[in-house]
C-alpha cells in the first residue's frame, strides 16, 4: 500500500515512530465501530492514492477551460486530465459484506472522479445534489434527515462523467450520532465500502457562516480538493446580510462559489471547477496551538496508513477517555500521553482546537460578512413564540393531530366509495360473465377480495403521508421534538426520539432509520424498540374495517374518536415501554437535548407530491406482489383439500381446509381473547403485513359464502353478520375492541423486522422485539377480553 | 456557585434577553458538543422561549437546549 500520493498528502511529515512496525500495528487500531449498522474500520487505500499514473483522458478536453470559479484556485496549467489507472481496490482488511448494498450506477469508466457533498444539516446539500443529478430524493427539514447513502451521477463541463455522494449533514467530524459517523468514516477512508472522495463541495449556509465554517475547518485538514458552496445566498441576501465571498475565498485558500441550487446560479462553474484536469489541494488550515501541532504531528506518524493522518490525528487527540475506549491499547496509550503532555502544556486538549478553530474563524467572519445590528425578530421566531410555547405549543399540536386524524376519516371516505364501489360492480360483473368454478372462485375469491380489499385504504394512507410530509417538510418537526422533550425526558429519553415515533405514524421503516440522528447508542435502541408500537398507516385499514364492524352507521366524529383512541393506546404504550427499557434493560443516563431548531419553510409542493406517489407506488407494488400471492396461497389454503362430502356448509369445508385447521390449531391459544378460528387464520396471515389482515378475511368469508351469494358485500357487513356455532355473533364490541388493541400492539411486520436487523446489527434485536410486542398485545387483549367479560360487557 | 445574586444560567434568563456566555458547567463531552455547535464561552445569545426546553438564537440559527444542559450554561445578560 502506498501511503501517500502526491496530490492528497503532504510528504513533509517527519517520521517519528518506526514505520514499519506501526503499519502493521495501524491496521488493527482502529477498532470494529461500538455502535450499530456500522463498517469495521479497515483502511481502504484509494484508487488515486494507490496509482497516480497519469494516462491521457479517455475523452480528450482540448479547450481549456475558462476560468472557472469567481476566484480563481490555483490552477495549474491545463494539461491532458491524468486518471489514475484502473487499479482494482485492495481487499479491504477486515472483510465483512457490506451493510448497505452498494449502490450500482451506470459509472462507465472506472476512474470516474468521486465527488461528495459535505455539510451542517440543512444547509441545502440534498437540494443541491438533486439540482447536480437531477435525481429525485426526498428533501426533508429536520436536521438531519439525509441518512442514507445517496449517490449519483452528473456530467463535468467536457460531459464527463463524475459520481457525487450526499453525505449526512453533521456539524463537526468529531461525530456524536451514527449519521455523523457516516460521514466522519468516508471523508476519513474509515468507510470499507466507500473510498473516501476525490474532491469534497462543502455546502455553507451564508445566513450562518460561522457555525458552518467549523466543520469547514476539519474538512480543510483532510487534503482533499475541497471547493466552499455558499448556499442560501438569497435567504442572506433577504435578512439583509452580505459576504464578500472572494475575500472569504483568499482567506481560506480555496474557491468559494455562491449558489442558488434552485435557479441553477453557480452550478456551471461548479462544474468546470471539478473538471479541472488537477483539483488542487488545500493549503491553508486553522492555525492550531504549537503543543497541539506537535502532538498532532507525532501521533499521525503512527497513522501512516491512513487516508487523512493529520485530521485522523486532530480527531483522536480530542476525544475523551471514554471515547476512546474502543482504540486499540497501543493507539489509546499514545493518545493519552499526548493529551497528558498537551494539558501539562496548559490547554484542554478536548476543548483547545474548538476554540482555537473558533478563534481563526472569528476574524474571517468579521472581515467578510456584514450583518445588520441585532436583528429583528422574524417569522420564524415569532411562530416560534407560539408554536413552542408552554401552553400554546400543546394546543397547537394537538389540533393539528385531531385535525389530522378527523380528516383521514371524513376526507378519505369519498374516494374509499368510489373504490369500493367499482370493486363491487367489477366483482359482480365477474361473477356473471365467467363460468363457475374454481378458477372464477380464485378471481372473485382470492384475488379480488385479496388485493381490491386492500387497495381501498390508499386515500387514507396517502392522506396521512402528506400530512407528516407538511410536518417534516414545514420544520415543525423539530417543534414536536421541542414541545415533547419534558415529556420524553420522563422516560429517559430526549425530545428527538420524538421525530422517529412521529414518522412512524406513516410507517416504522423511516421512522426507525431516522433514528440515526440519535447520539446515544442505548437512546437509539430504545426507540428503535418501541417506534413500531406508534400505529403505522397499515394499520390504519385494519382499525377502520374493525371500526365499520363495531359501529356501522355512526357519525364519523365518534368513529374518529375510536381511531383516536387506538393511537392513543399505541402512544401510550411506546412511552411505557420505553421507561420499562430505560429503567431495566438499556439502563443509562436520561440524555440532553441540543439540536437545531430549522426555520420554517413552505413544503414543497411537488416533493410532497413525490413523496405520496412513493408511498402510493410502495403500497400497490406490496398489494400486486406480496399480498396478491399471498392471497393467492390463502385461497388455495382456505379452498383446499375439499371435504368429501359435497353438502358440506362453507363454514365446514374451510375447516377441512389446511388454513382451517392452522387456524383451528391456534385457537385454543387466542379463544380467550375471544377470537375465533377464522380470526386466527386472519392473524397468521397479518404475520407478513398487518393489512394481509383484510384480504385474508376477504377470502375466507368470501370462500365460505361462495355459490349462495348474489352480490359481493362489503366485508365489515359480511363480517357483522358473522355468527358462532352457539349463535352468538362473533365481533361482539368485546371481541372487536379486543382485536383492535392487538394490532395496536403487536409487531407484524416482516420489513420492519428485516430493517430492524440492518439497524442493530444483529438478530437479537428484532427477535426480542418480536417477542416483547407480542406477548404485549396478547396480555393486552386479554385483558380486555376477560376484564369485560367479568363487567358484563359483550 | 455561591455568590449572593445567583449567577444567570439559559434557564432563569428572561425571554427576550440578550445574553453572553460566561461558563460552561457540563461535563467534558457536553461542553465539547455545545461548543461545536457554537455555545462557545464569550458568544452572544438571545433566549427566545422558554417551555418543555429552551429556545435560543445563536448567530444566525435557533438552537434548542434541554433545561437540564441549559441549566449548565451560565450568562450574563448584555445591557441593551
Ligand atoms: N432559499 C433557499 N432555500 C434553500 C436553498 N438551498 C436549499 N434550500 C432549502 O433548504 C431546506 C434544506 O435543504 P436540504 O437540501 O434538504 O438540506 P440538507 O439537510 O443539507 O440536505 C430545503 O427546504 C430547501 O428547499 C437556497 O439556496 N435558498
Ligand atoms: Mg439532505
Amino acid at each position: 500500500m502506498t501511503p501517500s500520493s502526491p496530490n492528497s498528502r503532504p510528504s513533509s511529515l517527519p517520521a517519528l515512530g518506526s514505520d514499519g512496525p506501526a503499519k502493521e500495528r495501524i491496521r488493527v487500531m482502529l477498532p470494529p465501530k461500538p455502535s450499530t449498522a456500522q463498517q469495521p474500520t479497515a483502511k481502504l487505500a484509494h484508487p488515486l492514492n494507490a496509482a497516480p499514473t497519469p494516462t491521457p483522458a479517455p475523452t480528450p478536453a482540448p479547450t481549456p477551460a475558462p476560468t472557472p470559479a469567481p476566484t480563481p484556485a490555483p490552477t495549474p496549467a491545463p494539461t491532458p486530465a491524468p486518471t489514475p489507472a484502473p487499479t482494482p481496490l485492495p481487499e479491504p482488511i477486515a472483510a465483512s459484506a457490506p451493510q448497505h448494498p452498494v449502490t450500482e450506477f451506470p459509472i462507465k469508466t472506472p476512474h470516474t472522479r468521486r465527488i461528495a457533498i459535505a455539510g451542517n444539516p440543512n444547509s441545502g446539500k440534498s437540494t443541491l445534489f438533486n439540482a447536480l443529478t437531477g435525481m429525485r430524493q426526498k428533501v426533508g427539514n429536520y436536521p438531519g434527515v439525509t441518512v442514507e447513502k445517496k449517490e449519483g451521477v452528473f456530467h463535468g463541463s467536457h460531459g464527463e462523467q463524475m459520481s457525487l455522494l450526499d453525505l449526512p449533514g453533521c456539524y463537526s467530524l468529531q461525530a456524536r450520532s451514527p449519521d455523523e459517523a457516516v460521514s466522519r468514516d468516508v471523508l476519513l477512508g474509515r468507510q470499507a465500502d466507500t473510498p473516501p472522495p476525490d474532491a469534497i463541495l462543502a455546502v455553507v449556509d451564508a445566513t450562518n457562516l460561522e457555525r458552518n465554517l467549523y466543520l469547514v475547518s476539519q474538512l480543510l485538514e483532510l487534503k482533499i480538493p475541497l471547493i466552499l458552496g455558499l448556499s442560501m445566498v438569497d435567504l442572506a441576501e433577504k435578512a439583509g446580510i452580505s459576504v464578500d465571498y472572494k475575500a472569504l475565498s483568499e482567506l481560506l485558500g480555496v474557491p468559494v462559489l455562491p449558489l442558488v441550487a434552485a435557479t441553477g446560479v453557480g452550478l456551471v462553474e461548479l462544474k468546470q471547477w471539478f473538471s479541472q484536469a488537477q483539483l488542487p489541494v488545500p493549503a491553508t488550515t486553522a492555525p492550531l496551538p504549537e503543543a497541539l501541532q506537535l502532538e498532532i504531528q507525532q501521533l499521525s506518524a503512527l497513522l501512516k496508513t491512513h487516508s487523512a493522518p493529520t485530521a485522523e490525528a486532530t480527531l483522536l487527540l480530542s476525544l475523551a477517555p471514554q471515547d476512546l475506549v474502543p482504540f486499540s491499547p497501543e493507539l489509546k496509550l499514545a493518545v493519552e500521553a499526548a493529551q497528558n503532555r498537551v494539558e501539562a502544556s496548559g490547554l484542554d486538549p478536548i476543548s483547545a482546537t474548538v476554540e482555537a478553530r473558533y478563534e481563526w474563524i472569528g476574524p474571517i467572519c468579521a472581515l467578510t460578512v456584514r450583518k445588520p445590528g441585532e436583528p429583528a425578530l422574524n417569522f420564524s421566531d415569532r411562530l416560534d413564540s407560539v408554536l413552542t410555547h408552554r401552553l400554546w405549543g400543546w394546543l397547537a399540536f394537538l389540533a393539528a393531530m385531531a385535525f389530522m386524524f378527523f380528516s383521514i376519516f371524513t376526507l378519505a371516505k369519498i374516494p374509499m366509495d368510489w373504490i369500493s364501489a367499482a370493486q363491487e360492480t367489477l366483482g359482480n360483473w365477474l361473477q356473471t360473465q365467467l363460468p363457475e368454478g374454481d378458477f372464477r372462485s380464485l378471481i372473485v375469491d382470492g384475488v379480488l377480495a385479496g388485493v381490491a380489499g386492500v387497495v381501498v385504504f390508499l386515500p387514507q394512507i396517502l392522506i396521512l403521508t402528506l400530512f407528516l410530509g407538511v410536518l417534516e417538510d414545514s420544520g415543525y418537526m423539530a417543534r414536536a421534538a421541542f414541545l415533547m422533550d419534558r415529556l420524553m425526558s420522563k422516560v429517559g429519553l430526549h425530545g428527538k426520539s420524538f421525530i422517529p415515533m412521529l414518522s412512524s405514524f406513516a410507517c416504522a421503516i423511516p421512522g426507525i432509520m431516522a433514528t440515526r440522528t440519535i447520539e446515544q447508542r442505548k437512546d437509539r435502541l430504545v426507540t428503535i424498540l418501541v417506534s413500531p408500537l406508534m400505529s403505522c398507516s397499515a394499520r390504519l385499514p385494519v382499525y377502520t374495517l374493525l371500526i365499520a364492524v363495531l359501529l356501522p352507521e355512526v357519525a364519523s366524529w365518534k368513529k374518529s374518536l375510536i381511531m383516536l383512541s387506538m393511537y392513543v393506546i399505541g402512544i401510550v404504550a411506546a412511552f411505557l415501554m420505553a421507561w420499562l427499557f430505560k429503567k431495566t434493560l438499556l439502563r443509562g443516563e436520561t440524555p440532553t437535548l441540543l439540536m437545531e431548531m430549522p426555520p420554517y419553510r413552505k413544503p414543497n409542493v411537488r416533493g410532497l407530491l413525490v413523496r405520496m406517489q412513493e408511498r402510493a407506488m410502495v403500497f400497490l407494488k406490496r398489494a400486486g406482489t406480496v399480498i396478491l400471492a399471498l392471497s393467492v396461497l390463502l385461497w388455495a389454503l382456505t379452498k383446499y383439500p375439499q371435504p368429501p362430502n359435497p353438502e358440506a356448509t362453507g363454514s365446514e369445508k374451510i375447516a377441512y381446509s389446511v388454513a382451517g385447521r392452522m387456524g383451528k390449531a391456534i385457537e385454543p391459544v387466542i379463544a380467550p381473547l375471544g377470537f375465533d378460528w377464522k380470526i386466527g387464520i386472519g392473524l397468521i396471515g397479518s404475520v407478513a403485513a398487518r393489512e394481509v389482515f383484510i384480504s385474508t378475511m376477504g377470502i375466507v368469508y368470501s370462500v365460505e359464502n361462495e355459490g349462495n351469494k348474489e352480490r359481493i358485500s362489503a366485508l365489515s357487513d359480511t363480517m357483522r353478520q358473522q355468527r358462532r356455532t352457539d349463535g352468538t355473533l362473533v365481533y361482539t364490541p368485546l371481541t372487536a375492541t379486543a382485536l383492535m388493541v392487538f394490532y395496536v400492539l403487536a409487531m407484524q411486520c416482516l420489513s420492519t423486522l428485516a430493517v430492524v436487523r440492518r439497524e442493530t446489527n444483529s438478530w437479537l434485536w428484532p427477535a426480542f422485539q418480536f417477542a416483547y410486542m407480542s406477548l404485549l398485545a396478547y396480555a393486552a387483549s386479554l385483558l380486555i377480553a376477560q376484564g369485560g367479560r367479568l363487567l358484563g360487557w359483550h | 456557585m455561591s455568590a449572593a445574586p445567583a449567577p444567570l444560567n439559559l434557564c432563569s434568563a428572561r425571554c427576550g434577553q440578550r445574553l453572553r456566555i460566561l461558563c460552561l458547567n457540563a461535563s467534558l463531552q457536553e461542553c465539547a458538543r455545545l461548543r461545536e455547535l457554537g455555545f462557545c464561552e464569550r458568544s452572544e445569545v438571545c433566549k427566545l422561549s422558554d417551555g418543555s426546553a429552551i429556545l435560543c438564537r445563536l448567530s444566525g440559527s435557533r438552537m434548542a437546549v434541554g433545561r437540564e444542559l441549559g441549566a449548565l450554561v451560565l450568562v450574563e445578560p448584555i445591557a441593551a
